[in-house]
């Protein structure tokens, strides 16, 4: 067992990736590149309506404009990324299925070795999983449950053939094709995603929850989930990723919209467990996402919870508008970053409304020569009275090689806002561990307990099926250094 | 929307700038050492011009109105009758040591003959000073701010100080500005102390025009080992007055910096950049900051902690009361650099707005790159506590003077930093001059 730090560190960093195996499913895909025709071609191959095609094509407009002049804003350097070397559509190629068992066993096989409980649910219900495998929902299961309560919970394919009016109502109205270059490319090439209406007063009877997974080489994934609440309505969903082992980088630019209405709840949780790259930095996942939602009405609330602990290079906002009176926005978020990760991530509350609430705990853990970073914004505009936040930003780091930043906006233009944000960054206490040793628990464990500790606030947050998977990943990545 | 502006007055600085050094090499040459640092100093203002709301460190202070207008250089002659300015702008019963500053120039007839060990240099005498070759652009390197680079290209000369023995009473530098026109008046210190001196340099700026002038004062400041020095920066300056300040500082173990920024409302547009870096292990640096904003004012205050070396310390504290039209801008950065274990760093930063047109913002920032550290900031934004003056109205107290009680109370974590009891007398002075609390009193539900 090892017992200096240094020991702790070295298989600590030499950790694998677990989740790096790769299905081999016979693939249909686009040759490498972007312009006007892949989009016709991708819009065409989905048989989307004109009005898509054409927001499609101005997202296309967006991302040229944009692209130009890459942002320099972030504490990294941007890789150079050749968008004309990816290919934007991969699918498996059979289709047309009825039921799960005419899905690829080889899928199923995958997604097993994942510990989703896609064959499992029957027996445990209370998971309804729309697995999206690159691009293309794959199985979709308790659609008849849901339908029931008149939830419509599909594939965004599904849901631009079946209820093209709710999704062009709601698409792109919270991140617009030119929020930003990577929300635009996603608006010109976005492949799937899921869709979720919950309607009036209806309290979504079970947990909604997906998988991502990329998997072909050099193929971007780009989904793109669009989430509605209506009035009084509330819905958990859970989105988890994992990647399979790659060297090159695959870019990750999914976008995420929120919109809940009068009264409604939103709760969002992810755990994030893209390939990291190796231990010297090479290959990995640049999850660069854009989410954000919206309270429209008055007393909505939308919470987003992340455990993130894959991905070479993490950058996201999981962001709130604060619109309704009385509305809430919450930010729950565990970033772990080691060997050579990066992570960029934090939130933004933007307090429009009056008595609106907001709450943002976020936990980073750096290890190995890992660089993690939180950045958020807290707005409160001059109409926003009564404005509340309350911001904890915690770091820990675990080396000597790494490093732990906090870039905090705090913007008030209103008087009667009340605002406070603190942050600490200090490693694990000496005497804390001499603590737990003293009580019989060797010094893995010790930091294992502790940093367990730490999260909790935010782990405690996940629903019941997450919290495990992300205590097993915290685990996982703290393997050799707690156990 | 460009990085960066190229105004009229940007065009103005850059076809006066070969006349202006002309000038210059005929009236006091610059030794060539120097004269390479404002070339090149030129360079990088001509190729970066003004910063625009674009640039990370300037995006809430936005440039273009204050320099819509041309400020025209000095020629370095205006004469002002100083006596009675004096005596106004003395502190009462502070006892210090004056020395008067006419823009940037010293006045020898009107300051106080200098302590023993404490030398103030000027003219030909400080630009071949052997300190001015060693620290010189160096120490305020201009690279990135655009600002720096323009005092050093542009400023005519600067002034040394040089301490080498512990001063039994405050220097008392009067920072005064004469202007026929409108004006670019840049200024420059370079201040270096000499180990184990101790000493407190108190900064006061009087403007004595009324014409609009924009002040660039930097500061290089080099603390050797053992340097106990308080800095207390006063800033009253009246409508009109743009006012830009660099303040970067060098300490070297076991030194100790206080910096105490205070301002209030008057000039229109306050920015100061204090910056400390912690070279020697065991030095000590404490940013302590009140401002109190007032009018349509900007007071913008950025600072940077940056610990290089293992075992120091610091603690920054600023605290703001924003009333009317007036904006706050505070930007702390903390760096704990690789190898600066056993650092403890704190950061705190309060803000109270007292106004509906009234504006903060807050940007704490930490970067760390050691393990061993112990750092935190917190960052808050409100208002008076409806419940401390509940209690204190039940007491008998007016709504007038619960609020006037309740504000001092606030700014005093700041004034008791204060170690000298005239000074603090004086800042509590100028804090209930420019309190206006009535017009405050109506926020309502």
């Amino acid at each position: 067992m090892p017992t200096t730090d240094q020991d702790i560190l070295q298989k600590y960093s030499d950790q694998e990736y677990e989740f790096g195996f790769e299905t081999r499913v016979e693939m249909e895909i686009l040759p490498p590149g972007l312009n006007e025709e892949t989009i016709r071609f991708i819009s065409a191959k989905k048989e989307e309506p004109e009005w898509l095609l054409q927001w499609r094509l101005k997202g296309l407009e967006h991302f040229r404009r944009l692209s130009q002049e890459m942002p320099e804003w972030q504490n990294f350097k941007l890789p150079y990324i050749d968008f004309q070397a990816i290919s934007y559509y991969a699918a498996p190629k059979k289709r047309k299925l009825n039921s799960l068992d005419e899905v690829d066993p080889e899928i199923l096989a995958t997604f097993e070795k994942l510990g989703i409980p896609l064959e499992e649910q029957k027996v445990l219900a209370g998971v309804a999983v729309d697995a999206v495998m690159d691009s293309v929902s794959v199985a979709t299961t308790f659609q008849e449950k849901l339908k029931e309560k008149g939830v419509i919970f599909c594939s965004m394919g599904e849901a631009v053939k079946h209820y093209p009016d709710l999704v062009k109502k709601y698409l792109g109205t919270v991140v617009p094709y030119s929020d930003n270059v990577f929300a635009a490319l996603n608006a010109a090439v976005f492949s799937d995603g899921s869709f979720c209406y919950v309607p009036k007063g209806v309290r979504c009877p079970m947990e909604l929850s997906t998988y991502f997974r990329i998997n072909a080489a050099n193929t971007g994934q780009f989904e793109r989930t669009l989430i509605i609440a209506d009035e009084g309505a509330y819905v958990s969903y859970l989105e988890g990723c994992t990647a399979p082992k790659r060297d090159e980088n695959q870019l990750h630019a999914a976008v995420v919209e929120l919109i809940a209405l009068d009264h409604a709840e939103i709760k969002y949780s992810t755990v994030q467990n893209w390939f990291p790259g190796d231990k010297n930095g090479n290959g990995g996942v640049f999850n660069f996402v854009t989410k954000r939602g919206i309270c429209k009405g008055p007393y909505a609330k939308i919470s987003w919870t992340q455990v993130e602990t894959g991905s070479a290079i993490t950058w996201k906002y999981p962001s709130v508008i604060l619109q309704g009176d009385h509305s809430v926005g919450e930010f729950y978020s565990v970033a772990m970053t080691r060997n050579r990760q990066i992570a960029d991530t934090g939130t933004k509350m933007i307090h429009l409304g009056k008595h609106t609430r907001s709450r943002i705990i976020s936990k980073g853990i750096s290890a190995g020569y890992s660089q993690n970073s939180y950045r958020g914004q807290v707005r409160v505009g001059p109409r926003a009275d009564f404005a509340r936040n309350f911001t904890q930003c915690d770091s820990l780091l675990l080396g000597d090689k790494c490093g732990a930043h906090t870039f905090p906006y705090i913007d008030c233009q209103n008087p009667t806002a009340i605002l406070e944000h603190e942050a600490t960054t200090s490693k694990i206490a000496e005497d804390q561990i001499f603590y737990l040793n003293q009580r019989g628990l060797d010094t893995e464990k010790a930091v294992a307990l502790i940093v367990n500790g730490y999260a909790r606030e935010v782990l405690n947050n996940l629903p019941m099926e997450f919290a495990v998977e992300a205590q097993k990943l915290l685990a996982i990545s703290l393997d050799g250094s707690v156990g | 929307m460009s990085k960066s502006i190229f105004n009229s007055f940007y065009q103005y600085l850059i076809e006066q700038y070969e006349a202006f050094q002309a000038n210059l090499q005929g009236t006091l040459p610059w030794p060539d050492a120097l004269l390479k640092h404002k070339q090149q100093a030129f360079e990088l203002f001509k190729k970066q011009g003004f910063p625009s709301t674009k640039q990370e460190d300037w995006k809430y202070t936005n440039l273009a109105g204050p320099l819509q207008q041309i400020f025209h250089l000095s020629a370095g002659n205006e004469t002002a009758d100083l006596q009675t300015a004096l005596k106004a702008a003395s502190i009462k019963d502070v006892q210090a040591c004056r020395i008067v500053l006419l823009n940037g120039r010293l006045q020898r007839a009107y300051s106080d003959p200098l302590p023993e060990g404490v030398h103030f240099l000027e003219g030909a005498e400080a630009l071949h000073h052997y300190y001015a070759e060693e620290y010189f652009a160096s120490l305020a390197d201009p690279t990135g701010i655009p600002l720096v680079a323009l005092n050093t290209a542009f400023v005519p000369a600067f002034n040394l100080l040089h301490i080498q023995k512990t001063t039994d009473r405050p220097l008392h530098i009067m920072h005064f500005y004469a202007s026929h026109q409108a004006s670019f008046l840049p200024e420059r210190l370079l201040l270096v102390t000499e180990e184990q001196v101790q000493t407190q340099i108190i900064d006061t700026f009087h403007q004595l025009t009324t014409e609009p002038i924009l002040i660039n004062y930097v500061v290089e400041q080099y603390l050797k080992e053992q340097v106990a020095m308080d800095i207390f920066l006063i800033n009253a300056l009246q409508p009109n007055a743009t006012f830009f300040h660099h303040s970067e500082t060098y300490l070297h173990s076991q030194s100790t910096y206080h910096h105490l920024n205070f301002s209030f409302p008057g000039a229109d547009f306050i920015r100061n950049n204090i910056n400390a870096r912690l070279q020697g292990s065991a030095s000590e640096a404490n940013l302590w900051g009140l401002y109190v904003g007032g009018g349509h004012q900007l007071v913008d205050n950025h600072t940077i902690v940056d610990h290089q070396q293992p075992g120091c310390n610091s603690n920054e504290w600023y605290k703001g009361i924003l009333q009317d039209k007036s904006t706050g801008v505070f930007n702390g950065k903390i760096f704990v650099e690789k190898g600066a274990q056993k650092t403890n760093a704190f950061q705190k930063n309060n803000a109270i707005l007292l106004s509906r047109e009234a504006t903060v913002h807050a940007k704490p920032q930490l970067e760390i790159f050691a393990d061993d550290v112990k750092c935190s900031h917190g960052s808050t934004v409100g208002q008076m506590n409806e419940e401390a003056l509940f209690y204190l109205r039940t007491r008998g107290l007016s709504e007038l003077t619960a609020r006037q009680l309740l504000i001092e109370a606030f700014a005093f974590d700041i004034l008791s930093k204060i170690p000298h009891k005239a000074v603090a007398h004086h800042v509590m002075e100028l804090l209930r001059q420019h309190l206006h609390l009535e017009s405050s009193i109506p926020i309502d539900a």
